[in-house]
């Protein structure tokens, strides 16, 4: 009897323990799910994969290659992004990406070329992977293969400098003299558009300007008082710039006649305090950094401006080494006028954060 | 009692709660592991999801499965009819496809596509650059066939899951307005047999989509940054900042085709901003076209879908340059509340810089919503779609959450019809704008006008404080200077039209924008008032008055009057010996006009293209001759280029040794080229020994007589006109490289020429021209007349002479599924090795001509048969019969119901390939069509049919309120025609009735029509 009592409790106790197990999960599963814990959970599956490919990435920085390598290959194995279309796509690319460089630091030549292969055809829309694939080919001694990488960079991004470069040479060495002038045309021809930025007074605006070395205007509406003086500042985003003119319009009132036309600032009295970037010959201007800006002060006419009209070039940037090499290519190639052409576009100089490298903000959705 | 004494056992308890709880768990785990797997693809769609969700969706899903299985048991695919798509897959193939770790998005599986009756091999594949498009149970396919065995006149299908009642009503929208646009349906797809989903079915947008769209084969753009696998790192993801991200989805791949530079230098000018660099941008593209376009989005409430990112494809039109929008991917939403984060993609932002761009729009917008019409047709072509396959439509409304799940039409018209009734109020009531009328002399007024709403407005006519009119003129203050100059012109208020600024954002928001006007009075009056009009209703507009001395801010917008067209320059006249060294050119509105015996001589390559007219009217005595400067080395190309040169006019000009040239990226591929002008003349030229190019005369979209020609020697075919109508009569084309005459696309009358010893063939008629070939004389040529690609020419009383093949009926391009079928009409061919040489699947229909009635045959050509034949025969012209109605049977994804009516022993009735077939049993049946049609005086009922001989025949016109007229139908195994002349009267229906002794007889009717006298 005792013992019945012992089992039937027992079996009470099993009963509550199930109960309230199965309340708890239930309970829990629908809080977590309702809660959104079940999603944060998800999501955070998702990105811890991204910070393992990221303490790869500091693996390599620290040049820990051999360390980096034993870790990217499980990783390679173990990563669920095998589409472009996964979300971790872009952890693929760059797993693949810090593989072929741990590779090629260790000195695997086909194991370096194998990853970076893979990491090609994974997308081949990615211009740097094209790049580093090209940069591989070039340390492993296969020139004509990267000449294949460096065009199929331009094909996507032709306003790369360093391929330009690379192909320019390739060619230049290869005596191609004809096939380097026409790379490096379509890079000056390749249409790339600077955001840049000009600040009169309080007003700040960003212009796109076309880069290809012709004049653009660019006209922006304003108002400032009779007699205006401030600063004109122009952040140029990295790219050379040559400032043509300056020039007013007038403004209008309603019920008033006044005869208005654009009025020409005298641009070359101003005194221009250059950041990251020098002034060369009158209005030009070659930009270092990203954050080359140039600011002088201007005044505006003794009337009413209601509009102000800047005259702009903007230059792709250019090495000495590069315009050596064009220059050298367009003399043997006895094309002195397209020399002359091309000369006019033209300003050496710049940094490749001028239309190679691009800051994220332009390049995100 | 053991319950009662002792309470539950655990056993019981395990057995009552354990279903319980692993329902449960089955749902949350569920839930959670959905969400796992949609989350692999973090794209727009996806990031709306939740567990939660799921966990919704599956209870509402166990809640509605009584009602789905109930629809799923009453679906019989086998009973289904047009517009219904039955899918037979490897089932085991078809789970690998869709499941695993990752679909396998580029894996194409063999299927079977059941239509109508009729099976199809394809390859499917999923398709779709979100995961709404794969992440669900059901998804979005691409349907490939076979090149030689197309479905449906299509090589690839699209079967979208994504909103296909909406998208479907929008994109049928976007053609109502006349844009380029794929052919969409709404389809029920079955997938081995059992109800997959209710799905838009549409075309891919490539060469096809061109041909069918009768464009003429060229480059198309596809802007597509957004899939997640056509990723561009670490480049501009704005379409219209970076022209590399584009890719070509059809390419005109003829040497020296220019690529992807036009469309990278139109980008760039797109991103310049300067007058010049706009007027650039307009000369590429067509305004009305873009404005209808904008119009569709704003009543689809969906200007943001087609954004920087995706959606965006663009014809280049490589006969004239012109790019051209195509829509995909159009939304329907409503209009009044923007959709979260879309903003207006960068090329409407630089356009609608242009206010005359969106006052076209608006102007659009007023005539397309001036009555129902629109929204009518738009609601009764869903609800018969919805109809049609409302069984599926109710079953995908029961599937569990997120899946995709069709709106209703009452849904989706209630989105319409509110999104035009916004417009139509705002295009009324948003006409505002600020007025300041100050005296600034004796009888001369300045008005200021601002702009301020979406309307503009334009000035009605001139008051006195009193109300009474004042005459007076009224000028504009073109160039803006602030003052009147004496050139500034006088204008009728007609063309006072001020256009109103806007700017494209999130939305499209008015900006102000200042016009300034000078008024001068014929008399003196004491206070000027001005009464102002809705620029786009014309009703009369009340304005604000505008406080003198305020300052006037500068819009961003361009202004209209900066970018009015200049003034064409003066006409240019040629006489006497002229030299050309570089290239003339006519622009629209300027005419050339050529003095009689002008002597043209070209440098090589040296053009003259015409935006206008070219006046070239030389005599018998004193021809126009246009000669190579250099001998032995080409000048260009004689060009009429764009409606502006429509009315040109060549005659007696003799043009030899051009070669056709590259101008502004347009190819001209004719020593003469004629391109999408029309009313063009030429008449008793002469055309001969053109070099490199291929034709001697190149027509493209035009309208063009050539009358008494002698085209000789060309370097390939010496007439080649590619959609494009007129006339070519009574010429004589010798010694052609390739074909005396070659036509694609078009429907010219040729009549009584004479073709001599052409290298190819003598008339060359394909990818579905319908041209009248009458009383030609074609001899010593290696084909007399080739007919090809579905191609439907009337060959009528033509003498062909000395071929190796007289008449040849083939297929050769396979995007037109099948070989020619021409109208044989009296004609002879001599000597031919071979005298009719026809693809097995060709279909001759001949006629008797001899002593009979042809004018049912020539009427709609506007001609009139005499006696003879070849060019010595006799004829005339008439003013052309107009069709009343007709029937032509291509097999398509349209839903029923049929126009046509089956009654009696008929087993089935089916529009198949170019045909209706009709299986029929023993017994009497009818196949009827229902008017009615009016014939006030007479015409002719035409009807093409062919068949089992046994079958006994008779097409009757039913009269209203009568009998009405019948004729025998003549069914023979090859096609015949049945023709009945028509008293004048008004008819009720079409009936074909048959009899057949026995069962399982096949009718085939290839069309019917009905025509009428004008």
């Amino acid at each position: 009897m005792v013992e019945r009592q012992h089992r039937l409790q027992r079996e009470r106790t099993w009963i509550a323990a199930w109960l309230l197990s199965a309340a708890v999960s239930v309970g829990g599963g629908t809080w977590a799910v309702l809660g959104g814990a079940a999603d944060r959970a998800v999501e955070s599956a998702y990105l811890s994969w991204g910070a393992r490919v990221q303490r790869c990435q500091q693996l390599v920085d620290e040049g820990r290659f051999e360390a980096a390598k034993a870790e990217l290959a499980k990783l390679d194995r173990q990563l669920p992004g095998r589409t472009p279309r996964h979300r971790l796509a872009t952890d693929r690319q760059l797993l693949l990406g810090l593989l072929g460089e741990c590779e090629l630091q260790l000195g695997h030549k086909r194991r370096c070329l194998t990853a970076l292969e893979r990491l090609v055809a994974f997308n081949p829309r990615t211009w740097a992977s094209h790049h580093q694939l090209a940069h591989a080919l070039r340390h492993f001694g296969a020139p004509e293969d990267a000449a294949a990488s460096d065009a199929a960079v331009l094909e996507i991004h032709p306003n790369h400098l360093p391929s330009v470069d690379a192909l320019v040479a390739h060619h230049q060495e290869a005596r191609r003299f004809t096939r380097a002038i026409e790379v490096w045309e379509t890079y000056l021809d390749a249409l790339l558009v600077a955001p840049i930025r000009v600040r009169l007074g309080g007003d700040e605006s960003v212009v796109l300007v076309v880069v290809d070395g012709r004049p653009q205007d660019v006209r922006l509406p304003l108002t400032l008082p009779p007699g205006w003086r401030g600063a004109l500042a122009v952040a140029t985003a990295g790219y050379s710039i040559e400032l043509h003119a300056l020039a007013w319009l007038r403004g209008q009132r309603v019920g008033q006649l006044t005869a208005r036309a654009f009025e020409a600032a005298a641009l070359d009295e101003v005194s221009w305090t250059l950041d990251a970037c020098t002034k060369r010959g009158a209005r030009d201007f070659v930009a270092h950094a990203a954050e080359a800006r140039l600011t002088g002060v201007v005044a505006a006419p003794e009337y009413d401006v209601a509009a102000m009209r800047l005259r702009v070039s903007a230059f792709k940037a250019v090495t000495p080494e590069l315009w050596r090499r064009v220059e050298s290519c367009y003399d043997h190639a006895l094309a002195l006028g397209r020399l002359e052409a091309a000369r006019a576009r033209v300003r050496v100089g710049g940094c490749l954060e001028g239309g190679s490298l691009l800051p994220s903000w332009q390049t995100k959705p | 009692m053991r319950r009662a004494r002792h309470g539950w056992h655990l056993p019981e308890v395990l057995l009552c709660t354990v279903p319980v709880v692993g329902l449960a768990a089955w749902l949350l785990i569920g839930s959670v592991a959905d969400y796992t797997r949609v989350r692999r693809y973090d794209d727009w769609w996806t990031v709306q999801l939740s567990s939660a969700g799921f966990l919704r969706g599956r209870l509402g899903a166990a809640a509605r499965l009584p009602r789905a299985l109930a629809l799923d048991d009453a679906f019989d695919v086998s009973t289904a009819g047009p517009g219904t798509l039955d899918l037979r897959v490897d089932p085991d193939a078809w789970d690998d496809l869709v499941r695993g770790p990752e679909p396998h998005f580029g894996q194409r599986l063999p299927a079977t596509v059941v239509h109508d009756g009729q099976a199809h091999e394809v390859r499917l594949r999923l398709r779709g650059d979100s995961a709404i498009h794969w992440g669900t149970e059901r998804r979005s396919l691409l349907l490939q066939a076979p090149k030689d065995a197309l479905l449906l006149g299509r090589r690839r299908t699209v079967l979208s899951v994504k909103a296909p009642v909406a998208t479907f009503l929008s994109h049928t929208l976007a053609r109502d307005f006349g844009l380029l646009c794929p052919e969409t349906h709404l389809v029920a797809v079955y997938l081995n047999g059992r109800a997959y989903s209710l799905m838009r079915a549409t075309d891919t947008i490539d060469e096809e989509f061109l041909r069918r769209s009768k464009r003429m084969p060229g480059d198309i753009f596809r802007g597509d940054v957004w899939a997640a696998h056509e990723r561009f790192d670490g480049l501009p993801r704005s379409l219209f900042r970076n022209a590399y991200a584009w890719d070509r989805t059809a390419v005109d791949a003829r040497p020296r085709a220019p690529g992807i530079a036009p469309l990278a230098t139109w980008i760039g000018d797109l991103n310049r901003g300067d007058v010049a660099a706009h007027r650039r941008l307009l000369d590429r593209i067509d305004q009305d076209e873009l404005a209808r376009l904008l119009a569709v989005m704003l009543v689809t409430g969906d200007p943001h879908h087609i954004d920087d990112l995706h959606n965006q494809f663009w014809y280049r039109d490589p006969t004239s340059g012109a790019l051209h929008p195509v829509v995909w991917d159009l939304l329907l939403r409503d209009v009044r509340v923007p959709k979260p984060g879309g903003r207006i993609n960068r090329m409407w932002r630089v356009l609608l810089r242009d206010p005359r761009l969106f006052a076209a729009t608006l102007a659009e917008l007023h005539h397309r919503l001036a009555d129902e019409t629109l929204l009518r047709d738009a609601s009764r072509r869903v609800e018969a779609a919805w109809a049609a396959h409302r069984t599926v439509a109710e079953l995908d409304l029961q599937r569990q959450w997120p899946a995709p799940r069709p709106a209703r039409p009452k849904a989706v018209m209630g989105i319409l019809r509110a999104n035009a009734e916004w417009l139509r109020r705002r295009i009324r009531d948003d006409a505002k704008a600020a007025v300041a009328v100050q005296r600034v002399g004796p009888r001369r007024w300045l008005v200021d006008v601002q702009t301020r709403g979406w309307v503009g407005v334009r000035i009605q006519g001139l008051r006195a404080t009193d109300g009474a009119a004042v005459a007076g003129a009224l000028r504009p203050d073109l160039d803006r200077d602030g003052e009147l100059d004496s050139d500034e012109p006088r204008w009728e208020p007609s063309r006072t039209t001020m256009p109103a600024g806007v700017r494209g954002r999130v939305t499209i928001d008015p900006e102000p924008l200042h016009y300034r006007w000078f008024v001068e009075t014929n008399a003196a009056v004491d206070q000027l008032r001005i009464a102002f009009a809705n620029a786009v209703t014309g009703e009369p507009v009340s304005v604000e008055p505008w406080a003198p001395g305020a300052a006037i801010p500068e819009a961003q917008c361009h202004h209209p009057w900066d970018l009015r067209d200049p003034p064409p320059p003066a006409d240019v006249t040629l006489g006497g010996a002229v030299h050309l060294t570089e290239d003339l050119r006519i622009q629209t509105g300027q005419t050339l006009r050529i003095a009689a015996g002008t002597e043209l001589r070209l440098d090589p390559d040296v053009s003259i293209v015409a935006r206008g007219r070219i006046l070239a009217e030389g005599t018998a005595a004193a021809p126009i001759t246009v000669r190579p400067a250099i001998a032995g080395r080409p000048w260009g190309t004689v060009a009429l280029q764009g409606e502006g040169a429509s009315g040109s006019v060549l005659r007696h000009v003799t043009l030899r040794g051009g070669g056709g040239a590259i101008i502004d990226g347009v190819r001209y591929q004719g020593m003469v080229s004629v391109y999408h002008a029309s009313r063009v003349q030429i008449l008793d030229c002469e055309l001969s020994r053109n070099r490199r190019c291929d034709d001697a005369l190149n027509a493209v979209g035009a309208d063009l007589e050539v009358a008494r020609c002698w085209i000789h020697h060309a370097n390939a075919d010496a007439i080649d006109f590619d959609g494009s109508s007129g006339i070519i009569r009574d010429c004589r084309i010798e010694d052609a490289g390739n074909d005396a005459i070659d036509l694609m696309t078009c429907s010219p009358r040729i009549v009584g020429n004479r073709l001599r010893a052409c290298g190819d063939k003598g008339i060359s008629i394909g990818e579905n021209a319908a041209p009248l070939v009458l009383y030609n004389d074609i001899r010593d040529c290696a084909i007399g007349i080739e007919v090809k690609d579905r191609s439907r020419p009337a060959l009528v009383r033509n003498l062909l002479a000395g071929h190796d093949v007289g008449i040849a009926v083939s297929q050769k391009n396979w995007r037109y599924a099948g070989p020619g079928a021409p109208i044989l009409a009296g004609n002879r061919v001599e000597g031919a090795i071979v005298p009719l040489q026809c693809d097995p699947a060709g279909r001759v229909t001949r006629v008797a001509a001899e002593g009979a009635d042809l004018s049912w045959l020539l009427g709609p050509h506007g001609l009139v048969a005499g006696d003879g034949i070849g060019a010595d025969a006799t004829w005339a012209t008439q003013p052309p019969s107009r069709r009343v109605a007709a029937a032509r049977f291509d097999a398509s994804l349209a839903h029923g119901p049929h126009p046509w009516r089956a009654t009696g022993a008929v087993r089935r009735v089916a529009a198949r390939d170019r045909h209706l077939v009709a299986q029929l049993r023993q017994g009497e049946s009818a196949v009827c069509w229902n008017g009615p049609w009016n014939l006030p005086d007479g015409g002719w009922l035409v009807v093409e049919a062919a068949g089992d001989p046994d079958i006994q025949g008779t097409v009757r016109l039913i009269a209203t309120g009568g009998t009405g007229v019948t004729t025998p139908l003549t069914v023979r195994t090859a096609p015949r025609f049945s023709t009945l002349r028509v008293p004048p009267g008004r008819y009720a229906g079409l009936e074909i009735s048959t009899r057949c002794e026995r069962d399982d007889l096949e009718l085939r009717l290839h069309r019917w029509t009905l025509s009428g006298r004008l």
